[in-house]
């Protein structure tokens, strides 16, 4: 299948792909915009998507949108903006039903896809610049969202321990700072960064099912006309090399269970000859219920109810995460680290790493059965991913040798340790 | 045996269903273009079920969250644990116990056979001791105070608490940690006797896989045994609710609420498809973003990304919530309220009516993609009783009379509770 994939650049930083798939009953069109992630613009890039999916010239109010998407068989257009590494990626969407299992084979996807461009292109736009009570609501909401974080334990320490290791870069933007700067944003500015957006901006436009018609590209090019010549982006990530000495940041909060979170940093990203090896470092460290954490932390010795680790890809850094006892702080973060030495003397078991490969390779193969994770693969080799197939991907994970992920687990080193505590 | 062939046209799907001759329950869904595969084996065995009455017929009642527990310990065994097992095909296992129904389960691409052999061996083979109960009830421990600290779990619970008096969905499904200590061993195998017997189980799977091999391999590894379903002791449940208003604090940015209104169940029953077909529809108009209550709501500042709604029900329980975020709970509530009673007298009109059935209907499709998803549906109609391929006849047939009909017996302000937990005040003691 995607070796099928037929991609065609359009204009310049503008790519389409179409994944040829005909079994799906939903179909799936997102356009992407990748830009990097900078301090002074990051909180309009948050605000774009949201506002722009929210209604637009063509259907005004959330109302009349909505009624447009139900009448259309639940037809979804979302919009959002997620880092990766230190750039930031806006992404539209909209999902359908194949007209083949509607009643009278409506014509869905036009109207579907027509939707979405309505939405990113024409939107909403009074007295020059974007709907104010919209505009309020959409601000309003994203503030809530991330102070919402609160409210998940794990989800917390995880951006506290970044925000920490990470000050200063993009990839460690502090949930404070956004929401300061979502305070004082305004509809003009928003409007004056959205117009730059599409001029500059690199593009993805992935479809996962739905093969595009000569009218689609013909309404994508005048939509773009306005593009610069020269593309004013760089999004490679920067990678930085751990403090010499870790730091520990502890908070407090009126808590049942601690969170323990421990940040390690390297200098491997997808285009390192360690990455593949990075990744099943990672995986039997603290990936599946084979992994040692697993298996030593929390089943032998009881010490928390979760414990796992996570490899970001494009920023070289690995998190690992834990809800632990009060009293357990100091003995988890030992266990946690024991395991670790472990893997950087080469003391796990060759079963370990053969469990990873399959485990990967179950994952990896699965990739093509549904539209949503056939369009994550195809945006993900584009920015943080190698670019290569699922196929191809499982062949340099088959190849890993022990050798090599002893490497990289010494390649990682502890920067930073997160406490949550209780107040009492 | 029993064999049953359910197809959908709409959805160009088809599934089997197999009853064996002990009451075991297998549905097959073959998806033959998928690499993905996914089976569960479960019971109708959850948080409510701590009050029964055994094949023999002696009367137990146990410690709260023993469905929970007894699903951690599954897992293990003398010589070794599934997870183990499973690392060795690939595949990726976990689990999970919720109000009604335990479940244990697996997705694979390859080897789905020797991962299924797995999943039916150890679900059937129970091996605990005092030693591995001690040591479970430290990390499910954990799990508790885990999800004490979730103030979105604690509204909910404490929803339940004000809604329902008897049936023991106002307790955590993991119990509580006073409640697990009292957990044996003996406890255990005496709810695995009762509730893991083949009568009262059933068998999910979705996948690249033919429906009679699926059978034979099955029939083939079920353990003999005698069927018998446990006999749980439901209360009656008054129709009233318990309290009006429940209040507690966390750790949280902004108020989190949910405003639920207790329904009429039979006692130990699921309400029936079209109820709840009905019921869902009935939301859908009231608080989608096509509604005018929505946009007032998100315009007031009342709401945000949070808001929704669901039909939450179960074995002799059914309520419709309304759930999310916002600095005035008691005004969302008061404005939902006044939007009921308006469109309860003027009527639901045709054009949202259709709006509505043609969003379900799309909404309802589009989910048969993937193999998780589908057994899901599976799930859902082994525990419940429905074949979700109805669906379509279902929603066909409704009428704007139907909905109309249904307004006020759905939302009875009378049966109306308020569960709102709130930030702590960092300047408290």
């Amino acid at each position: 299948m995607f070796n099928d994939i037929k991609v065609s650049e359009i204009s310049k930083g503008v790519t389409v792909s179409v994944v040829p798939v005909v079994n799906f009953k939903k179909k799936v069109v997102s356009v992407y915009a990748i830009v990097p992630a900078d301090r002074e613009k990051i909180t309009a890039y948050l605000m774009i998507p949201k506002l722009v999916t929210l209604c637009c010239r063509k259907y005004p109010s959330i109302i009349s949108m909505n009624n447009m998407l139900a009448l259309n068989y639940g037809t979804r257009i979302t919009g959002g903006s997620f880092l990766s590494g230190d750039n930031i990626v806006m992404s539209f969407n909209v999902s359908f039903v194949g007209d083949e299992y509607v009643p009278n084979n409506e014509n869905v996807a036009d109207n579907a896809i027509n939707g979405l461009f309505d939405c990113i292109f024409d939107p909403l736009i009074v007295n020059g610049t974007f709907e104010k009570s919209n505009f309020e609501n959409v601000r309003r909401m994203i503030s809530e969202s991330i102070a919402s974080k609160i409210d998940e334990k794990q989800k917390y320490s995880i951006t506290r321990l970044k925000e920490i290791m990470c000050e200063g870069e993009p990839f460690g933007v502090s949930d404070k700072y956004l929401l300061e700067k979502l305070g004082s944003i305004t509809p003009e500015e928003v409007y004056t960064e959205y117009l730059e957006l599409f001029r500059f901006a690199r593009l993805e436009i992935i479809s996962v099912g739905y093969q595009f018609q000569q009218n689609f590209y013909n309404r994508l090019s005048t939509l773009l006309l306005n593009r610069y010549n020269e593309i004013r982006v760089d999004t490679a990530s920067k990678l930085k090399s751990a403090r010499s000495i870790a730091i520990s940041v502890t908070d407090k909060m009126q808590v049942e269970q601690g969170q323990l979170a421990l940040g390690f940093r390297s200098l491997i990203d997808r285009n390192s000859d360690l990455f593949y090896a990075a990744r099943i470092m990672c995986d039997i460290f603290g990936g599946g219920t084979y992994s040692l954490l697993f298996n030593n932390v929390r089943e032998k010795q009881s010490l928390c109810y979760y414990c796992s680790a996570g490899l970001n890809t494009s920023k070289g850094v690995m998190i690992v995460s834990s809800g632990v006892d009060f009293s357990n702080f100091d003995k988890a973060k030992n266990a946690i680290l024991e395991e670790f030495e472990k893997i950087k003397c080469g003391d796990f078991s060759d079963k370990l790493i053969e469990d990873s490969k399959l485990s990967f390779e179950n994952e990896l193969v699965a990739v093509t059965d549904t539209p949503d994770t056939i369009g994550s693969w195809q945006i993900r080799r584009f920015i943080e991913n190698p670019d290569c197939s699922p196929e191809e991907y499982i062949a340099k994970i088959k190849a890993v040798t022990k050798e090599k992920i002893i490497e990289a687990a010494n390649m990682f080193v502890l920067d930073t340790e997160f406490r949550l505590a209780s107040e009492d | 045996m029993f064999k049953e062939v359910l197809n959908s046209k709409t959805l160009n799907e088809t599934y089997y269903k197999y009853v064996l001759d002990n009451g075991l329950e297998l549905y097959v869904l073959p998806k033959r273009e998928q690499r993905s595969n996914y089976a569960v084996f479960g019971t109708k065995f959850g948080s409510v079920h701590v009050d029964y009455s055994d094949a023999q017929g002696n009367e137990r009642h146990m410690p709260k969250g023993i469905a929970h527990f007894l699903e951690h310990k599954l897992f293990e065994s003398e010589e070794l644990d599934a997870f183990e097992r499973f690392t060795k095909t690939g595949a990726n296992a976990n689990a999970y116990t919720s109000f009604d129904r335990t479940c244990y389960l697996f997705s694979c691409t390859d080897n789905f056979y020797e991962s299924y052999d797995i999943l039916l061996d150890f679900v059937q083979s129970p091996y605990f001791t005092e030693e591995t109960v001690l040591k479970e009830q430290g990390i499910i421990g954990q799990e508790i105070k885990m999800y004490d600290d979730m103030g979105s779990w604690r509204v909910y619970m404490n929803a339940l608490k004000a809604l329902y008096r008897n049936i023991p969905i106002n307790v955590d499904i993991a119990g509580t940690v006073q409640e697990i200590s009292k957990i044996t061993s003996q406890n255990l195998y005496q709810c695995y006797e009762a509730f893991y017997n083949p009568g009262n189980m059933f068998i999910c799977i979705c996948g690249n896989v033919d429906e009679d091999e699926v059978l034979r391999f099955t029939t083939e590894r079920i353990k003999s045994k005698p069927s018998s379903k446990p006999q749980t002791l439901y209360l009656d449940e008054p129709s009233e609710i318990c309290k009006k208003n429940i209040h507690s604090k966390a750790v949280v940015s902004i108020p989190q609420f949910v405003i639920a209104f207790k329904n009429d169940a039979l006692k130990g029953e699921f309400i029936d498809y079209r109820s709840r077909v009905i019921k869902t529809m009935l939301l859908d108009i009231l608080v989608s973003k096509r509604s005018k209550l929505y946009t007032k709501l998100l315009n007031d500042n009342l709401i945000n990304n949070e808001f929704g709604a669901e039909v939450f029900d179960g074995p002799g329980y059914c309520s419709c919530m309304f759930m999310g975020e916002s600095v005035d709970p008691e005004k969302v509530k008061s404005i939902i309220c006044n939007e009921i009673n308006l469109i309860a007298k003027s009527g639901i009109d045709n054009e949202s009516f259709e709006m509505s059935k043609r969003y379900m209907y799309g909404n309802f499709v589009k989910q048969f993609d993937s193999v998780d998803s589908v057994v899901a549906h599976l799930v859902d109609g082994a525990v419940s009783g429905y074949n979700f391929f109805d669906f379509f006849d279902i929603i066909n047939s409704i009428t704007v009379d139907d909905l109309n009909n249904e307004i006020n017996k759905t939302f009875d302000e009378k049966r109306m509770i308020l569960s709102v937990v709130e930030p702590i005040d960092r300047n408290e003691g």
